[in-house]
């Protein structure tokens, strides 16, 4: 399915990964088998039915879940050889995610939210307040940084959101759903940011959607039907 | 380090965990255990301290008496217990007979103790304990405890009369009285019950006349320069004096109630320590919840970079900083007991002196009591935390994502 990539420009590789889950004696086969490559600066998208195996393949990709079998290279490094603090530190490092919940955390306030990657990553705490305060300007919501997400719109959780997943830098951003909780207006803004965002930082950029109209901004769509590459 | 406390302190102080469930009455269960401890630890040590202020005050760091028969030269004993015990700063000699108190139609058996009241302020602390009248002593005046001026209702100036019973040299079946009308010129409180209604002081020479010793008495009072050296000092003069003389010091005079105090002590701190022990589980049990409603938080933590390792020490942060808010606010209510502890014992009679030997006890705070109960309470809360902080860290964040 994948098309051939200079190893310079590679950035993720994907071998042969399965995903089983266990449900009482059964097996559920999630993914059966997908390879595939992606190069630095690509925008990818995943496209497929509720229950495809999307989200299961975007997690597995993000190091969020491990495959049953099957090997993730990321920049020729198999990530599945790394333990638990390792990967931790990789993910702060290297990935940003995006849910179709925004998943922020209700006790702190915008700016807080956005700060927690960098505090993680040990980084200053003033020097994270102001790296989250810029982003959250940069994204349009330099007048609800001390807001909690309960006093917070969809679209706008979704863009702290998105600060969050960036504050570090990251070279890969995750996207699951990222307009599935939202009405159509905001739902055209996040998308719009997303590829701004991406032009502008140079960011890899890993989408799942069922949104045809959202995939088909996205010059690379794997399809995935079954656990599968359609 | 910080960035984890941090995290554990904003979950804690959530408005959800605050003012909802069962966490507000889990923490104030461990705040009650402790603030029980305190009450209950500084009244045991108020109450051992107390009677020690009472023994040294009214008997000296070391009390000597000559077993069997009574000492002639004080010049030479003083000189002999002073060249044997370096570390005296100040003796009295003391003598004492039973006799019986007459006052106005009522008689009681009372100890009528004399002593020489320029040494004797030398070596015992009597004057913060009187309560009217004066420490003032000459052959015709006396002071009494307080339990005897209660009982016979005797005022400051009022006159009583002390009974001496003395035995007939060739008559053993019979015996012979000794009697002196006194003035009461003071009434103390000798702290320990039994020796306010029993225990009367007098100078020497009128207990000498009462009782026909001539210039003999029963043993000295002894001031160590530092009473914490009264142990080796015991055994140093025990040792150079020989089994003729019986020498104690405040803890070997009442060593059997020293002794069951310190067991009392170390039971009942074992058994309010459950109640804290208790909180904790109830506490460990609102943890398990809070993570139960905190999955989605946990995974996004972990999504951003937070490793199994880093959750385990943010929600043992969380029990750090319940364990030490609790043992914070548990010292301030076990120091509020403590006040309300005395104020009703002012208005009140809340022990009974015949039982417990003393009817008033000071509360003590003791730094060590504080420094155990604060490292157990916070230990008993991290161990409480344990378990629902490795079932916080080992969530999947898939499972924490999709449940959240």
């Amino acid at each position: 399915m994948g098309n051939e990539i200079n190893a310079s420009d590679l950035l993720i590789e994907v071998r042969d990964v399965h995903k089983t889950y266990q449900t009482g004696a059964s097996g559920l086969e999630v993914l059966k088998g997908i390879t595939f490559q992606i190069k630095k600066g690509e925008a990818v998208c995943l496209l497929g039915s509720s229950g495809a195996g999307k989200s299961t393949l975007l997690q597995i990709l993000g190091t969020l879940d491990r495959p049953t079998s099957g090997q993730i290279f990321y920049q020729g490094q198999n990530l599945l050889e790394f333990n638990d603090e390792s990967l931790a530190q990789f993910r702060n490092q290297k990935m940003g995610f995006v849910f179709q919940f925004h998943h922020l955390i209700q006790e702190m306030s915008a700016v807080e939210n956005v700060m927690l990657p960098a505090l993680i990553a040990n980084e200053n705490r003033q020097e994270a307040r102001d790296k989250a305060m810029n982003w959250l300007q940069f994204l349009g919501l330099g007048e609800r940084t001390e807001h909690y997400p309960s006093q917070l719109s969809g679209g706008e959780l979704q863009r702290v959101a998105i600060a969050r997943a960036l504050i570090r830098n990251p070279e890969v951003l995750f996207a699951d759903e990222p307009t599935g909780n939202l009405d159509s207006a905001n739902s055209l803004k996040i998308q719009e940011l997303f590829f701004e965002l991406r032009s502008k930082l140079g960011l890899t950029l890993i989408v799942v959607t069922h949104d045809l109209n959202f995939s088909a901004l996205f010059p690379r769509v794997f399809k995935v039907k079954d656990g599968r590459f359609a | 380090m910080k960035f984890k406390f941090w995290i554990a302190y904003r979950l804690l102080f959530s408005r959800q965990i605050l003012f909802g469930g069962s966490a507000p009455l889990a923490f104030a269960s461990l705040v009650l255990g402790v603030a029980a401890l305190v009450a209950s630890m500084a009244v045991m040590s108020g109450y051992v301290e107390t009677l020690k202020s009472a023994m040294t005050d009214v008997t000296g760091d070391i009390q000597v008496v000559r077993r069997g028969r009574l000492v002639d030269d004080w010049a030479q004993f003083s000189k002999k217990l002073r060249t044997t015990e370096p570390r005296i700063q100040a003796l009295a000699r003391f003598g004492y007979a039973e006799s019986i108190l007459a006052h106005k139609g009522q008689v009681s058996g009372v100890l009528f103790q004399g002593v020489e009241l320029l040494d004797l302020k030398k070596v015992l602390n009597l004057e913060k304990r009187i309560k009217s009248g004066a420490l003032t002593l000459n052959e015709e005046q006396i002071v009494i405890g307080l339990g005897l001026a209660k009982k016979f209702n005797i005022q400051v100036g009022e006159k009583i009369f002390i009974v001496v019973p003395l035995a007939t040299p060739f008559d053993s079946s019979g015996f012979r009285r000794q009697s002196k009308e006194f003035t009461v010129t003071g009434i103390l409180d000798f702290g320990k019950n039994e020796w306010n209604e029993r225990l009367i002081l007098g100078d020497l020479k009128s207990l000498q006349g009462l009782t026909e010793i001539g210039d003999r008495y029963t043993g000295a009072f002894i001031k160590l320069l530092d009473r914490n050296d009264s142990t080796a000092a015991v055994t140093n003069l025990m040792d150079q004096l020989g089994a003729g003389y019986s020498v104690m010091d405040w803890y070997e005079v009442n060593r059997n109630l020293f002794e069951a105090v310190s067991i009392e002590r170390a039971v009942i701190f074992i058994v309010v320590l459950l109640i804290v022990i208790v909180a904790a589980f109830n506490i460990s049990s609102t943890l398990y919840v809070f993570i139960r409603q905190k999955y989605s938080d946990i995974a996004i933590l972990k999504a951003l970079g937070l490793s199994r390792k880093k959750i385990r020490t943010i929600f043992l942060g969380q029990g750090l900083i319940v364990g030490a808010l609790g043992t914070g606010l548990g010292f301030f209510l076990g120091y509020l007991l403590c006040v309300g502890f005395m104020y009703l014992q002012n208005h009140f009679a809340l022990i009974s002196g015949s039982v417990y030997k003393i009817d008033k006890i000071q509360t003590q705070i003791r730094w060590l009591d504080l420094s155990v109960i604060g490292f157990s309470t916070i230990v008993i809360c991290l161990i409480a935390t344990y378990s629902p902080a490795v079932k916080g860290s080992e969530l999947e964040v898939v499972e924490g994502l999709k449940n959240g």
